[in-house]
């Protein structure tokens, strides 16, 4: 059977497992166990997303076949046909040990370790590769099995160094807590431990390979899922190895899961190595604000100091992946912090530490002695939701009307429709589509977890992919039609073939990157995708597959809040005071005079903080509860998992202060009285964690009044993001995102230089945490 | 770093009154030396500041001054060692010399803030200022 095959195996049998889930559930015993958790959650989710479409359901309801009845440990348990015999004792809740398989990957079914006794078969068989039959006898707890495990867990451990004292694995490690539930107490080997040699994976993985138990996850995963060709299995017998054929570094921006993937040490975070044991740490469970995604993770904090960050299942957004710029960059967050405020004495002086008082007054001066019509704001890419309706209240008391996202081209059209700026079928829905157009995106770089999601669309369902944008490769097969307006242009007229590919579809999608909305002829560009999206039906019944795909978590938020200019606002005016929330762009201080009088509100001393008169410092996305709107406009919250270092405080509570030194106080005091005016402005916000679906759809008239709708230049499209590693202030702080630059060269064009910026704070600070 | 306390474990006894404030006066002057290494080790920067600290031990040595009997000077000299031997061997935590030490001494952020318009600042902008932490 080929890996495409297995594959296309496992994910129908996935589909049908969330139905033994519900027949289980019902007649069987409760599930639980250890494994199980996960798939009870998966399977809990899948199925509520089906109900949540009844359409979808109904269209899949009558394939399947009627369960079938097997008995395990003596207990009837119902489930649909062709399901493992693994799946029927999670659903039946008997907890079966495993070290390949994964409910995500291909069957592989070369650890063994999940052998059980069916009856009249003569040996024990592989629950996790074997099919049900009707009416199967299934003893999982039998001496034959508890022999078998015993046996595997002796050949496992013959050849496992016993180091688990100074492996990173140890604590959190299959093997370990397999070893104790079902290992013998003792082996019976004498002969010498085999070695082998480490693989270097790059920067991110650390390898020690003479831990390996072949149980190929990590080769799946990077095949599969991933869709890189660098790992694979060379040697037979006891001389088999996993590793990259030639030596080289991971090429794929997931490459971090295969840690979280193998059940032994011999994948592990090279950043993370030694430095923490997991039972010191203290989880927090937060949302990734490093790109527009959102995914859910767990920060995992030792004191004052984020030690890790790892995935948290979620179905709906991340499945349990995450990029590796959200799980590796956190030492950014260690390093070039602002932890005081900066006041810039005259034009040309360095930037001198100041006490907050001093700095907050310096800002409410510049504030208050410009004329409204020069005041402007914008919001930058890490900027919360929280902060971003404070600063627009703030804006509002002083008449400034100029308000810009970064990365938006400034126009009130930006956020007059709310599905002309979210990703309308959500990350997870995109799967249904059968015909995908991408436009002036590189989905690897600026969204690698959806790139997945389409890949499994592309390869295994065979969705045709088209993309107008740079010719990248996405790991799956994918049609080129040019890289300009011209070829929509064309998909309009029906001149490009793929226009056809669109009409058949049932569910198209387009997926408009973010690139669009920075270019000067934004809703030229715009106004035609929205147009091809009403021309070959992108939305019809519950289905929109117009998709803009944003590679920040701050823009949604600030484009639900419209954060956009006012009715009064001259975007041409020169502005005489800027304050910037977390805006870093070179684009967006390119576009501010020089004696202009700049606030610059963030985290990090970046290029916004070297151009800023005056410095004020906020938290990052550890270390503040805040609110943050991914692409598909969910809205979800982090919490704080660290405080934020030195005298830096949470962003909203910054320009609350501000507003009442200046002299006109907004009116919350608390964050609840600010979420609170959030949903007065936005009712989105009222509801965390969910998606509120726009409904409106102006029959791809949305720009049709907007200056400039029907121009379009000829300039090429590009991604939005040039340097996967180092696309924001903490990636471009972080060491590790630094070596990765370094070993991806070729792929990465170093274009940002971090080194720059440090001279222009003054006397550098040393942070309390060290570095 | 402890070294000019090695030898604390060795009950020193003062022959007179005078050798007993002498040794008193000297451990305090050896105590204010340390202190930029105990803010900069236990991260006290965003709590106090060397001169706060300074004051409170001063605190801690002005309380006992009404004391002249020279072996109750040893003796509390000989508990004053242990403690800041405990705390430059970092058997102290960072919390303890909040506890013990901090709370009590000076407040780092300025208290009275000027709000355009002449008003008081509120219960936020105060709590602002001076770092106090909401959960």
């Amino acid at each position: 059977m080929s890996v495409a095959s297995m594959s296309m195996w496992c994910r129908a049998s996935c589909r049908a497992s969330s139905l033994s889930l519900l027949v289980g559930g019902s007649t069987g015993p409760l599930l639980g166990g250890i494994h199980n958790n996960a798939l009870v959650r998966t399977l809990s989710s899948s199925s509520a997303s089906a109900a949540a479409t009844p359409a979808a359901a109904a269209a899949v309801a009558p394939e399947e076949p009627p369960p079938v009845e097997v008995f395990v440990n003596g207990e009837s348990v119902q489930v649909p046909k062709g399901v493992s015999v693994m799946q029927a004792c999670d659903a039946a809740g008997v907890d079966v040990p495993r070290f390949c398989y994964h409910q995500r990957l291909s069957i592989a079914g070369n650890c063994r370790m999940c052998l059980v006794e069916v009856t009249k078969s003569p040996k024990p068989v592989a629950s996790c590769a074997m099919p049900i039959m009707p009416g199967m006898q299934i003893h999982t707890e039998t001496p034959l099995v508890k022999k078998a495990r015993e046996g595997v867990m002796e050949f496992l451990l013959a050849n496992h160094p016993l180091d688990c004292p100074i492996c990173d694995q140890g604590g959190e490690c299959d093997l370990q807590d397999m070893s104790m539930a079902y290992g013998s107490d003792r082996g019976r080997f004498v002969e010498e431990k085999r070695a082998v040699e480490d693989k270097n994976l790059g920067p991110l993985v650390k390898t020690v390979m003479t831990r390996c138990i072949h149980c190929t996850r990590c080769v799946r995963f990077a095949t599969e899922v991933a869709g890189v060709h660098d790992l694979g299995v060379t040697g037979r017998g006891g001389s088999a190895e996993i590793g990259t054929y030639l030596e080289k570094a991971l090429t794929s921006e997931m490459s971090g899961n295969v840690i979280d993937l193998c059940p032994v040490g011999a994948l592990t975070s090279k950043p993370y190595a030694f430095t923490a044991r997991s039972w010191e740490l203290r989880p927090t469970e937060s949302v990734d604000a490093t790109d527009g995604i959102g995914a859910s993770i767990r920060v995992d904090a030792r004191g004052h100091e984020v030690m890790r960050i790892v995935p948290r299942l979620n179905e709906s957004v991340n499945e349990e992946w995450i990029g590796d710029r959200g799980r590796f960059s956190y030492d950014g967050l260690r390093r070039q912090r602002l932890d005081a405020p900066y006041v810039r004495g005259e034009k040309g002086a360095p930037l001198r530490k100041a006490t907050w008082k001093d700095a907050l007054e310096a800002a409410a001066h510049g504030l208050r002695s410009t004329p409204s019509t020069k005041l402007m704001a914008v919001a930058g890419k890490l900027a919360d939701a929280e902060s971003i309706c404070a600063l627009k209240d703030l804006m509002a008391m002083y008449d400034g009307q100029n308000l810009q996202v970064e990365g938006v081209t400034p126009s009130s059209d930006a956020a007059d429709v709310r599905s002309s700026y979210v990703f309308n079928s959500t990350l997870e829905r995109i799967e249904e589509a059968d015909a995908i157009l991408l436009v002036g995106t590189d989905l690897r770089k600026e969204a690698p977890l959806l790139n997945s999601r389409l890949r499994r669309s592309a390869v295994y369902d065979c969705v045709p992919v088209a993309s107008v944008g740079p010719d990248v490769d996405l790991t799956y097969p994918k049609k080129d039609l040019g890289d300009s307006a011209k070829a929509i242009d064309d998909l309009l007229s029906g001149a490009s073939a793929f226009r056809a590919v669109l009409d058949g579809a049932s569910k198209p999608a387009i997926i408009v990157g973010a690139h669009v909305l920075s270019r000067p002829d934004a809703y030229g560009v715009l106004s035609k995708c929205v147009q091809l999206a009403n021309d070959v039906g992108c939305v019809s019944g519950d289905w929109n597959g117009y998709n803009v795909l944003h590679e920040c978590a701050g823009r949604v938020a600030a484009l639900d809040l419209g954060f956009v200019p006012g009715p009064k606002a001259d975007v041409a005016t020169a502005p005489g005071f800027v304050y910037l929330m977390n805006a870093d762009d070179e684009a967006t201080l390119a576009s501010i005079p020089e004696d202009a009088f700049v606030v610059y509100q963030g985290h990090h001393g970046d290029a916004g903080a070297a151009r800023a008169n005056v410095v004020l410092p906020g938290a990052a996305y550890t270390e503040k509860g805040a609110t943050y709107v991914n692409t598909e406009g969910r809205v979800q919250r982090t919490k704080r998992a660290v405080p934020p270092p030195g005298s830096a405080r949470e962003d909203w509570e910054v320009v609350r202060a501000l507003s009442e030194v200046a002299g006109l106080a907004l009116p919350y005091d608390d964050v609840d009285g600010l979420r609170v005016r959030m949903a007065e402005v936005s009712p989105t916000f009222a509801s965390v964690d969910s998606v509120q679906q726009s409904t409106i759809w102006l029959n791809g008239s949305t720009y049709a009044a907007s200056k400039g709708s029907s121009k379009a230049s000829t300039a090429p499209f590009t991604s939005s993001i040039s340097n996967y590693f180092q696309a924001d202030v903490i990636g471009r702080s972080s060491k590790t995102m630094a070596r990765c630059v370094e070993t991806r060269g070729e792929m990465y064009a170093k274009t940002h230089d971090v080194g720059s910026t440090l001279g222009e704070l003054g006397e550098p600070s040393a942070h309390p945490l060290g570095d | 770093m402890s070294s000019a306390f090695a030898n604390a474990a060795a009950p020193r006894i003062s022959q007179t009154l005078a050798e007993a404030q002498f040794r008193s006066r000297s451990l305090f002057r050896q105590v204010c030396r340390e202190l930029p290494w105990v803010v900069r080790n236990y991260q006290l920067q965003d709590v106090t500041n060397v001169a706060g600290l300074r004051k409170v031990v001063a605190g801690e040595f002005r309380k006992n001054v009404q004391v002249t009997d020279k072996q109750m000077i040893d003796l509390l000299l000989f508990k004053a060692n242990a403690e800041i031997t405990n705390l430059l061997g970092h058997h102290t935590q960072r919390h303890h010399i909040l506890t013990r030490y901090v709370e009590k001494g000076v407040k780092v952020a300025p208290t009275h803030v000027q709000v355009a318009g002449g008003k008081n600042a509120s219960s936020f902008l105060e709590g602002f200022l001076q770092g106090k932490m909401k959960v």
